[in-house]
């Protein structure tokens, strides 16, 4: 069985010729058009302040921050997606935290931490930071700053987990041979409308104090603890040399090596 | 809000259309008098998070989300893949669904939760498929520990929920178990099935539903077993029309909008495919997304969101089309057919004649008898993984007939015993061979009523194969037709790339 297909009915045979196009199609382009009858006019396009942030695989300044640094991003994709401006929500842990936040992120992104009611409007990001941690914490408190900006400005609040950065410009003094380990963890965003400000600073502060203590864990997985156990335990009080010892532990060899 | 679609009538201000073909982007001057459907302006999108939330609090004809979770609630998310919106989303909107539905979930405590993709004769997601859509927290939440799967129609692990004329009706065991399923979706055309009944049950029910016999009532009775037998909650993301970013930009934009920037880019992404044949569209289409506007979030009973859906794209999405014309005219891009740059001659025919010159309100835009002209270039050409099926039905199946009914007899039941074909389907990611048969069904079903088919720029045998005539310009493509429908034809033609709603009255 088989259908009789007319004689001229070929397949294209042959490569297709490369063609010069460009100077005829500007050509033809620049001859200018008005708006047909009958069509609508054209919107008038205001500038863009609420981007959607889509991550690039990498950007310059983060690639010099490896440079010095043995960086990771952990849960960066969180932030795919999310309606710019935002308010980063991080840890203190030393005089470093800000530059090192800033620069792993690429420059659309960037937060400040100046007049950030002024920077929300114009449609920059904001950086806001817990107070130092009182003894044997890891992560002090949130003051209810970034909840009502972000209930002001109608902004989502990313909660933002830094790890190895506790005493960093000490360290870099030091005639060290490895880079120091700095880890940014980036949490699910925090909504605070329909939601009082102390509950959402609560949640904040469970999320960031969740991301500092158990980083390695999934997403679902710290959701699920977090709901769990209402509250974060903090961990028994820890020495502060124990936090640099463990902030500088070796990396873990990543494979074997063929020439050695 | 989006400036809504229109009906441009061409006259001598008009400028050349954009009608890509293929991978080819063209400019054509169209007569005077034509009518051109333009869908509703593209906008970027903006993140959907309140609307979800609102979606949840306030459902349609069914409770909360929240008030349905318990801790001991065996959970599933079905993530609904009918149709793809092409080119894909930059923004997949089914992530942010999953990831609202997941934190409630995790609020009230629910341990028991697993995703299923719903993708039914679609090819199986693969684990950079899921990360993809679903994104890095949910991948890496989920995947280590396999409870992110897709359905598989041939498995024998399915349950049986009820018989629909004496023929019994399965479906993926886990979402039978279930105590509360969660289908999430996307609507971005006419098409709203239950997607439950189409991506999650049998092959033989999806035969009975799609097949070259498949009528109504079969649809209307499968649909409300499940719907009886699941207890369902739905919540459906409504799409507007896709927005090209960067150098892409005019393609979102109407002709006489186009700025100085727009037209070098056109001159500079039209010379690269002309200068470089092999590589230049896949360079100018690599990593091609579209970011969509989410119209409204709808959640709730799934019968009721699947209407609610619709009137949602339908008011976003109709325009007016005074009466069905002589002459559709239909340009089919590569990209918004497949992933690679110029799309098969199968999947071409589908998006013309079936989702585009199908996209109405129940009046078609090209009266029988009419003829449809299309643009693309119908290359012989497959992915060898994901269509090896398709490829093989081009090459040997309509070469001895293009009539549904004599392939479903002879061809149908081989393909489907194929242990490559199944192979493929199972562990390959690739679409499952019965797919493309149904694929043609639609297809040929939709020519029936057209005196004839003209592909602008195609290649003579694969018109011929599809039973359908080749031109080699639009004028030459007119004045075939003109042999049905007289040297004065009433003409539509659909500017993509998007789908408009057809109100033709």
């Amino acid at each position: 069985m088989s259908r009789k297909l007319p004689s001229w009915a070929q397949p294209r045979r042959g490569k297709q010729k490369p063609k010069f196009t460009w100077l005829r199609d500007v050509a033809r382009l620049l001859r200018t058009h008005g708006r047909p009858a009958g069509a609508p006019l054209a919107e008038r396009s205001g500038l863009e302040l609420a981007t959607r942030v889509q991550l690039p695989e990498g950007h310059f300044t983060l690639g010099l921050l490896r440079l010095r640094f043995d960086i990771e991003l952990v849960g960066a994709d969180a932030l795919t997606g999310l309606r710019q401006p935002l308010v980063f929500a991080a840890n203190e842990q030393g005089a470093l935290d800000y530059q090192i936040l800033r620069m792993a992120l690429p420059s659309r992104m960037r937060p400040t931490n100046l007049r950030v009611s002024r920077a929300l409007l114009r449609g920059r990001n904001v950086v806001t930071f817990t107070d130092d941690p009182q003894a044997g914490r890891l992560v002090g408190d949130f003051s209810t700053v970034p909840a009502e900006l972000a209930n002001q400005h109608n902004v989502a609040i990313v909660p933002v987990g830094l790890t190895g950065t506790f005493k960093l410009k000490d360290i870099l003094k030091l005639p060290i041979t490895t880079k120091p380990k700095v880890s940014i963890r980036f949490g699910a965003p925090v909504h605070v409308r329909g939601r009082s400000l102390t509950e959402a600073t609560a949640e904040l502060q469970d999320r960031v104090e969740q991301l500092v203590h158990e980083g390695e864990l999934t997403w679902w997985t710290v959701e699920q603890r977090r709901q769990g156990l209402g509250e974060v335990t903090p961990p028994n009080p820890t020495p502060r040399w124990r936090r640099l010892w463990d902030q500088s532990a070796p990396k873990p060899e990543d494979g074997s090596r063929i020439w050695r | 809000m989006a400036r809504p679609g229109f009906l441009l009538e061409v006259d001598d201000k008009t400028p050349a259309l954009m009608t890509p073909s293929g991978a080819d982007l063209r400019l054509e001057r169209v007569g005077v008098g034509t009518h051109v459907v333009y869908p509703a302006d593209a906008v970027a999108s903006s993140d959907p998070t309140m609307l979800i939330d609102q979606a949840l609090t306030a459902p349609v004809d069914a409770q909360p989300l929240v008030n349905r979770l318990a801790p001991g609630t065996k959970l599933t998310l079905v993530i609904a893949d009918e149709e793809l919106p092409l080119p894909r989303p930059q923004f997949d909107p089914r992530r942010t669904l999953v990831e609202r539905v997941l934190e409630a979930a995790a609020r009230s405590g629910v341990n028991d939760v697993e995703l299923v993709v719903a993708n039914g004769l679609r090819q199986r997601w693969s684990p950079a498929q899921i990360t993809s859509v679903l994104g890095d927290r949910v991948a890496t939440s989920f995947l280590p520990d396999g409870l992110v799967t897709s359905h598989d129609v041939t498995s024998d692990d399915l349950v049986q929920i009820g018989e629909v004329d004496g023929a019994p009706v399965r479906l993926n065991r886990r979402v039978a178990d279930s105590d509360l399923v969660v289908v999430i979706g996307l609507a971005s055309g006419v098409n709203h099935r239950c997607p439950v009944a189409a991506g999650l049950t049998d092959l033989g029910t999806i035969n009975r539903m799609y097949g070259a016999n498949a009528d109504e009532n079969a649809w209307s009775a499968v649909e409300a077993l499940v719907t009886e037998k699941v207890d369902a909650f739905t919540l459906v993301a409504v799409l507007g029309q896709p927005l090209l970013s960067g150098n892409m930009r005019f393609v979102s934009k109407r002709e006489w909008e186009w700025h100085v920037a727009d037209k070098l880019a056109y001159a500079g992404a039209r010379q690269v495919i002309n200068a470089m044949p092999r590589n230049g569209a896949s360079l100018v289409h690599a990593s091609m997304s579209a970011d969509y506007a989410i119209i409204d979030v709808v959640a709730g009973d799934p019968v009721a969101v699947r209407r609610d859906a619709a009137l949602a794209w339908q008011a976003a999405n109709a325009v007016e089309v005074p009466g069905s014309a002589d002459v559709l005219v239909v340009p089919v891009w590569g990209a918004a057919i497949d992933e690679g740059p110029i799309g098969s001659p199968l999947d071409a025919a589908h998006h013309a004649l079936v989702r585009a010159a199908g996209s109405h309100l129940g009046s078609p835009f090209v009266r029988p008898g009419g003829v449809m002209i299309g643009f693309h270039p119908l290359p012989n050409k497959f992915s060898n993984r994901r269509q090896s099926a398709a490829a093989d039905f081009f090459a040997k199946v309509l070469p001895a007939s293009t009539d549904p009914a004599e392939i479903a007899a002879q061809f149908e039941p081989s393909a489907l015993a194929d242990e490559w074909y199944l192979d493929l389907y199972r562990k390959q990611f690739a679409h499952h061979p019965l797919r493309v048969f149904h694929q043609w069904y639609r297809t040929a079903e939709a020519t029936k009523g057209l005196d004839d088919v003209i592909w602008v720029g195609a290649d003579r045998r694969s018109a011929s194969l599809l039973g359908h005539r080749a031109a080699s310009t639009y004028a030459d493509a007119l004045e075939i037709a003109s042999d049905a429908v007289g040297k004065h034809p009433a003409i539509t033609f659909l500017r993509g790339p998007g789908l408009a709603l057809g109100d033709v009255r």
